[in-house]
């Protein structure tokens, strides 16, 4: 698959592809196996960058979608055509139509699935958004501070200041380089 | 006493056996009937803890718990050609290391920012550093022999240091039997909890150096003042200190920007806390800020910025803040 491919593969994505490119691009995805992997896999990077959640069981669906489709009892209806040439191809393009409205149902609108409700198995789908949202207490401290409060000029000041006062201090001595413990600590940013 | 004699003449050797715990429970027993002799044995220990981190060669692993936050620190301490070298190095977290020798001392905190600060006061002179004044330590703590415990595999001995009031902090020193190094410090807050501990994971003891420390043998002029002398020479007075603290060194310097700077340092005769005073309009410390068990506070005070910082609780900052004013320049 080329880059150019690739390009208008996520132009669809947001919306920014051009009329005249739709159609082949459409067909490419209702047909070709790589760019229905490709438009999945940049909705996955998608929901994961967004926290949306992600189930497995949502892989492949439109060419599950595809195969259940193949395999239900075809319903003729009455010939309202001159056109009766084409008649033979309706019952796959019907398939094809509605693999096709599945595929963009489940890929283009995740947001349209609750996985809370709708998960096969009964059981809470694994959600990558426990990942990357995990509840605060679990949070990693990454906005630790050393002094609490004030902005870092100030607290370059105050280093110096804390750092005199050990050295001037009359029984800084007694505990050796102890103090100094807390010169190089870290405060809690909450 | 006669049955003790008895048995000692008679080469018993259940008396034997007794004889030495129950010499000990005598001693013990007079020990602790004589609150005297055992502060002065505190004493005597704190003066060879004091000592021993400044002469004993030694590195190990130490944690430090501040605040359910913990952190690892590798420590290490030289004495080289008869000077100090100490360091301090974080093992966890941005890098950050303190480094001590004779004459400086040296922070490297992230960033890449290098914090040096010149050693002139009274913690340089080793001597005056271990001078603890049993006197003015009376007058607002009392010593403690606390007991026994294991620290870093090794037996120590618990020092405990009790505050009269809640101005100033206690300490807990566990003290290795062999060497007077200090194996667990633990700073007490109120209802006696720690707040703040630090304790050696892991300690070796390197051989004493060839050449013994060279100590100063000229204290510093500013050490041998009398107390109270500097306040005359001083632009700022107090009035309603914490009980116990008192001025005992003043003096200034200027900083990187060319501003002056006065540092008022008082102390209870084992906490201390200290005054900068910047009569310059730089933006400096409003309101409270601390980091581990020290506390700050500063305020705009007659016109000069002063920030008051300390390892002491937050109300005694804040009282050491609330008594400065400014007295009129005494230099006119």
């Amino acid at each position: 698959m080329s880059e150019e491919q690739r390009r208008q593969v996520s132009a669809l994505m947001d919306g920014e592809l051009t009329p005249s490119q739709a159609p082949g691009l459409l067909r490419s995805l209702e047909h070709d196996p790589e760019h229905q992997a490709l438009w999945e896999r940049y909705h996955l990077i998608g929901n994961v960058i967004r926290g949306d959640a992600v189930h497995a069981d949502y892989r492949c669906m439109a060419e599950r979608v595809h195969r259940a489709l193949e395999q239900e009892p075809t319903v003729l209806a009455p010939a309202a055509s001159r056109h009766r040439g084409t008649h033979r191809f309706a019952p796959f393009a019907g398939a094809a139509l509605a693999a096709g409205a599945a595929f963009l149902a489940v890929f283009a609108v995740p947001g349209l699935f609750n996985p809370t409700v709708d998960a096969p198995t009964g059981a809470q789908p694994q959600t990558l958004a426990a990942l990357t949202a995990p509840p605060d207490p679990f949070r990693l401290d990454s906005q630790s501070r050393r002094w609490r409060g004030p902005n870092p000029t100030i607290e370059r000041r105050l280093d110096r200041f804390l750092v005199t006062h050990q050295e001037k201090s009359p029984t800084s001595g007694m505990k050796g380089i102890l103090p100094y413990a807390t010169v190089v600590s870290y405060e809690p940013g909450r | 006493m006669q049955r003790l004699s008895a048995m000692s003449r008679g080469g018993s050797r259940t008396g034997m056996r007794l004889l030495g715990p129950l010499c000990l429970s005598v001693v013990l027993l007079l020990h602790a009937a004589n609150p005297a002799a055992e502060g002065s044995d505190t004493l005597q220990r704190l003066q060879r803890m004091a000592s021993a981190l400044e002469t004993v060669n030694y590195e190990g692993t130490i944690v430090y718990l501040h605040d359910s936050r913990l952190e690892t620190l590798h420590i290490t301490h030289r004495v080289e050609h008869g000077r100090v070298l100490e360091k301090l190095v974080s093992l966890n977290g941005p890098p950050r290391s303190v480094t001590r020798e004779s004459d400086r001392v040296t922070c490297e905190f992230p960033d890449a920012q290098i914090l040096s600060v010149k050693r002139r006061g009274l913690g340089q002179n080793l001597l005056a550093a271990r001078a603890v004044d049993p006197d003015a330590l009376s007058e607002h703590y009392t010593l403690h022999l606390l007991g026994q415990a294991r620290v870093a595999g090794r037996p120590t001995d618990v020092v405990g240091i009790i505050p009269a009031d809640d101005f100033r902090y206690g300490y807990r020193f566990f003290l290795d039997r062999e060497s007077g190094l200090p194996l667990k410090f633990d700073l007490i807050g109120q209802q006696a909890k720690p707040i703040l501990q630090i304790m050696f994971t892991s300690l070796t003891l390197l051989p004493p150096s060839e050449t013994p420390l060279d100590v100063p043998s000229d204290v510093p002029a500013q050490a041998q003042k009398e107390p109270g002398q500097e306040v005359n020479q001083s632009s700022w007075r107090f009035e309603g200190l914490p009980p116990g603290f008192r001025l005992i060194t003043h003096d200034g310097w200027q900083d990187d920007q060319g501003l002056h700077i006065e540092h008022l340092l008082l102390s209870d005769g084992l906490a201390s806390v200290s005054l900068y005073i910047e009569s310059g309009q730089n933006a400096g410390l409003a309101g409270s800020s601390r980091i581990g068990a020290v506390h700050a506070a500063g305020d705009v005070v007659d016109g000069h910025q002063v920030t008051v910082v300390g390892e002491v609780p937050e109300k005694t900052i804040t009282a050491v803040l609330a008594s400065v004013a400014f007295a009129g320049d005494t230099n006119d």
